[in-house]
């Protein structure tokens, strides 16, 4: 199997069925980064179909610098950026939506509604700090990869992602829900401890 | 840097931003090793910032837990037909030359720095448009001022001599000119004004005339 250089060698050589393989390999990861910016399936399909074509017309702009996966991440969070200056979201909570439901699917209500409401914390964040969380916690990837992505300085990227941090911390210190929420391990997922809670 | 010098002090540890990056793993191996250090010490103080961290990395756990895998698709027909539709629409353009794609970044750069000027010249012509809006305001204002004063001294010109001519003459007067009041209204009313500026003798005089 070619690496991700390999086959960009192969696309600015003219072998256009290059791309294919490098789509194939990212799509399922840039649609995970693109829905946690635009938190709608269809519009993060979009932008990742936008994200792809302009990496493909530019392909001779990529130096090879950072990875491939990192340079589409970077077009990307610009191309969801500019989509959602040009959008305006609208959000139901939850609690407003009258539904008469078993306990399980109840349970599974306030597990989304849990979740939303952490959401809208971070979509609360300016943008250069949520850039800066979700490509951290989410991604995984290092302060030199984000502050390439975000085409900042390195300590400015660990600056908004601290910032981001500490700022939910006291959020979540305020939240009565999020402040009893137990953490017991890493696999623990807030499904569970509704569970345990429960018995 | 000795193994001294690494401990970190009080004062620093009381900072967030050195326990995010502890949390993170940020600060150096032997570094990391004092901070544990000093966190199994079982003092007031080292309990407070056992507590920060927790904070910090329960914070980091609750954000992780809001994770958008599990509102990803994951069957394969969904991915080979988001494939199909973006190799559509690559399909669609072409590959920029590398002249091509630093003409477009320099026409970008250019819209840019012409943002500036833009926003400057728009600046000025909105500032022209204000004053060149005050001063036609003013002068409509001075306009209408004037010609209200010369209607005004018309006006006033035109009653006199109007009082005058009725006076002399009202029903021919009267009869030829046009008025939105009766003829009967008009002639009264120039009589009552002239009746009021004439002596007892002119008025007697007038009286005899009409008697006759």
């Amino acid at each position: 199997m070619k690496a991700d250089i390999e086959l960009v060698e192969d696309l600015k050589a003219g072998h256009a069925i290059a791309f294919s393989q490098l789509v194939e390999r990212h799509q399922r990861a840039l649609l995970g980064l693109c829905l946690r910016f635009v938190k709608d399936r269809g519009l993060a399909e979009d932008v990742v179909q936008d994200a792809f074509v302009k990496a493909y017309q530019k392909i001779h702009s990529f130096e090879g610098k950072s990875s491939f996966k990192n340079w589409l991440f970077q077009i990307a969070a610009n191309t969801a950026k500019n989509k959602l200056r040009s959008m305006k979201r609208v959000s139901v909570r939850m609690d407003k939506v009258e539904v008469v439901v078993s306990s399980e699917v109840q349970q599974d209500l306030e597990y989304k509604d849990l979740k939303e409401m952490i959401q809208n914390h971070i979509d609360c964040l300016p943008e250069k700090q949520r850039t800066a969380l979700v490509l951290r916690v989410f991604e995984d990837l290092s302060f030199k990869e984000i502050a390439k992505i975000m085409d900042c300085p390195y300590d400015t990227a660990k600056a908004n992602y601290r910032h981001a941090l500490l700022k939910l911390k006291d959020k979540f210190i305020e939240n009565e829900t999020l402040k009893n929420w137990e953490f017991k391990n890493k696999e623990i997922s807030i499904r569970k401890i509704y569970t345990e809670a429960d018995q | 840097m000795s193994h001294k010098e690494n401990t970190p002090s009080l004062e620093a540890v009381k900072d967030e931003e050195f326990w995010t990056d502890f949390v993170e793993g940020e600060i150096d191996d032997s570094l990391k090793e004092d901070v544990e250090l000093l966190l199994k010490r079982d003092t007031a103080v080292a309990t407070a910032y056992k507590s920060l961290v927790e904070d910090i990395q329960k914070t980091k756990d609750i954000v992780e837990s809001a994770s958008v895998q599990d509102e990803l698709p994951q069957d394969d027909e969904y991915y080979k037909k988001l494939h199909s539709q973006i190799m559509a629409k690559v399909g669609q353009v072409e590959v920029l030359s590398f002249e091509e794609i630093e003409k477009e970044e320099h026409q970008v750069e250019e819209n840019v720095f012409r943002l500036p000027s833009y926003l400057m010249m728009g600046g000025v012509a909105a500032l022209f448009v204000a004053v060149l809006s005050v001063l036609l305001f003013q002068n409509t204002q001075n306009g209408n001022q004037g010609f209200k004063n010369v209607a005004n001294q018309q006006e006033a010109s035109e009653k006199d001599w109007l009082l005058r001519a009725s006076a002399d003459n009202p029903e021919v007067f009267a009869e030829s000119i046009l008025s939105v009041e009766s003829q009967e209204d008009f002639v009264s009313k120039a009589a009552e004004k002239k009746v009021e500026q004439l002596s007892d003798e002119e008025l007697k005089k007038i009286i005899d005339d009409i008697i006759e």
